[in-house]
């Protein structure tokens, strides 16, 4: 684990937002006695009124939404920290962008109805909440400190010691875990919910529905599970449907090494996934191969047993370029 | 799971495969339930014959060690976790026999007395 000084970004992304979100709240309550009980909260193109709700609920609904954003982004923050790469700058500026945006934008809303108007156009409301919230962004990125990673060098493997005429192939398949077979079993309980959806209601006309939601069941399963091989020709990833697929070729591999990928922090997630110049395959946290081709791009695929199969990359990249 | 061979040894290649797995399955980096990789996928990769992939695997399947089922391929039984229960004692009878100078051949001579 890395020891860098969280702090300013916590209060950067968590602490400020929050601020920001009660100082919104706060401020439309004190208005609530110039307030109608229904207040106007959602707003079409032209910036006129299409929803309202009690000024209460559109309150919570604030605090609710600033509390959310705040916990998320202090979670991302830890979980960055706890990874070699730092998108840290980024999350918090953005988290900080959305807390001001969202708030100037809200409370002019409400701002205006003190007036008895029902009208919200973008202009100026929107673009100055948009402005500053950009402003601040750009602000805090600037300032936050710019952590470098203390020399974190990944060793390449040492090559398994291969004969001039031995050959060799490493496999082994990889299972995203097992809690998102859950997720996926209610993603697909919610796409059949729209797809039957558009079905009722637009009868032919919802193929369009039925070919995305085809899509994404293919991407998610896809993303269940991997199969990882290792030979003379170099890595290759089948993803458990067939595609995609990923290949790195022998004569492209500079190094390859076991690394340890945890994926909010390294990768922002889950799945197929570029972050800091490296492109992963990412079913699970843990054990990973992470390959530098001679470009200087990096590949990553979590796999367990990640250094037999480096080491065998090694060797092979070895003895087809023996410069390396 | 690593499967090396030697074309350039006396040992056919499908058995120096089959003992490949069967070292995996010891070492408990196969386990009872895992699918073997796909011969033709094996093939490909160590440039050798399908046929002899699939040589390798009947070996495993006779010797119980692998179910060889239509459509799965060939899935490891829970036999294997008997096998990979003497890993235990291999590697104290490998030392002992070091120490008193007994090379592989010999040692394994002994073991095949022992089944007479």
């Amino acid at each position: 684990m890395n020891r860098r000084p969280l702090l300013p970004f916590l209060i950067t992304a968590a602490a400020l937002p929050l601020i920001v979100y009660t100082a919104g709240v706060v401020l439309i309550v004190t208005w609530f006695p110039d307030l109608p009980d229904t207040i106007a909260i959602h707003w079409g193109v032209t910036g006129e009124a299409d929803g309202w709700a009690p000024k209460l609920s559109a309150v919570l609904m604030l605090a609710g939404l600033g509390l959310g954003m705040s916990l998320l982004f202090g979670g991302m923050i830890f979980a960055a920290a706890r990874s070699r790469q730092q998108p840290l700058r980024f999350l918090a500026a953005i988290s900080l962008f959305s807390a001001i945006f969202l708030t100037v934008l809200i409370v002019w809303s409400v701002s205006v109805q003190r007036h008895g108007s029902d009208e919200f156009p973008f202009f100026p409301g929107g673009v100055i909440a948009l402005v500053l919230g950009i402003a601040a962004a750009v602000l805090a990125y600037a300032v936050l400190p710019k952590v470098e990673v203390a020399g974190h060098v990944d060793t390449p493997a040492d090559p398994i010691p291969l004969g001039a005429d031995e050959r060799a192939v490493w496999v082994r398949s990889v299972y995203a875990p097992v809690g998102f077979l859950g997720l996926f079993l209610v993603l697909v309980v919610v796409i059949g919910v729209v797809m039957s959806t558009a079905v009722a209601n637009l009868g032919a006309n919802a193929w369009p529905f039925g070919v995305v939601g085809a899509l994404l069941l293919a991407v998610l399963i896809g993303s269940m599970w991997a199969r990882v091989r290792v030979d003379a020709a170099g890595l290759h990833v089948r993803s458990g449907l067939g595609v995609p697929r990923f290949f790195v070729h022998i004569d492209a591999v500079q190094s390859a090494s076991a690394v340890h990928v945890t994926p909010v922090g390294d990768f922002g997630g889950w799945g197929f996934r570029w972050a800091a110049g490296r492109f992963g395959v990412v079913l699970r946290a843990g054990d990973a191969i992470e390959v530098v081709r001679t470009n200087g791009k990096k590949f990553v695929v979590t796999v367990d047993d990640a250094g037999t199969a480096a080491s065998l990359l090694m060797a092979y990249a070895q003895r087809t370029n023996p410069g390396r | 799971m690593l499967l090396r061979i030697d074309p350039g040894s006396a040992i056919p290649l499908f058995e120096q495969l089959a003992a490949s797995i069967r070292a995996d399955i010891v070492q408990g980096t196969v386990r009872p339930g895992d699918r073997l990789p796909s011969a033709r996928d094996v093939a490909g990769s160590l440039d050798v014959n399908v046929h002899t992939v699939l040589h390798a695997y009947q070996q495993l399947r006779d010797e119980g060690l692998v179910d060889l089922r239509r459509g799965r391929g060939a899935v490891v039984t829970d036999k294997a976790s008997e096998f990979a229960s003497l890993a235990v004692d291999i590697p104290h009878l490998v030392a002992k026999a070091k120490g008193l100078g007994i090379g592989p051949a010999a040692l394994s001579a002994l073991i095949r007395e022992e089944y007479q």
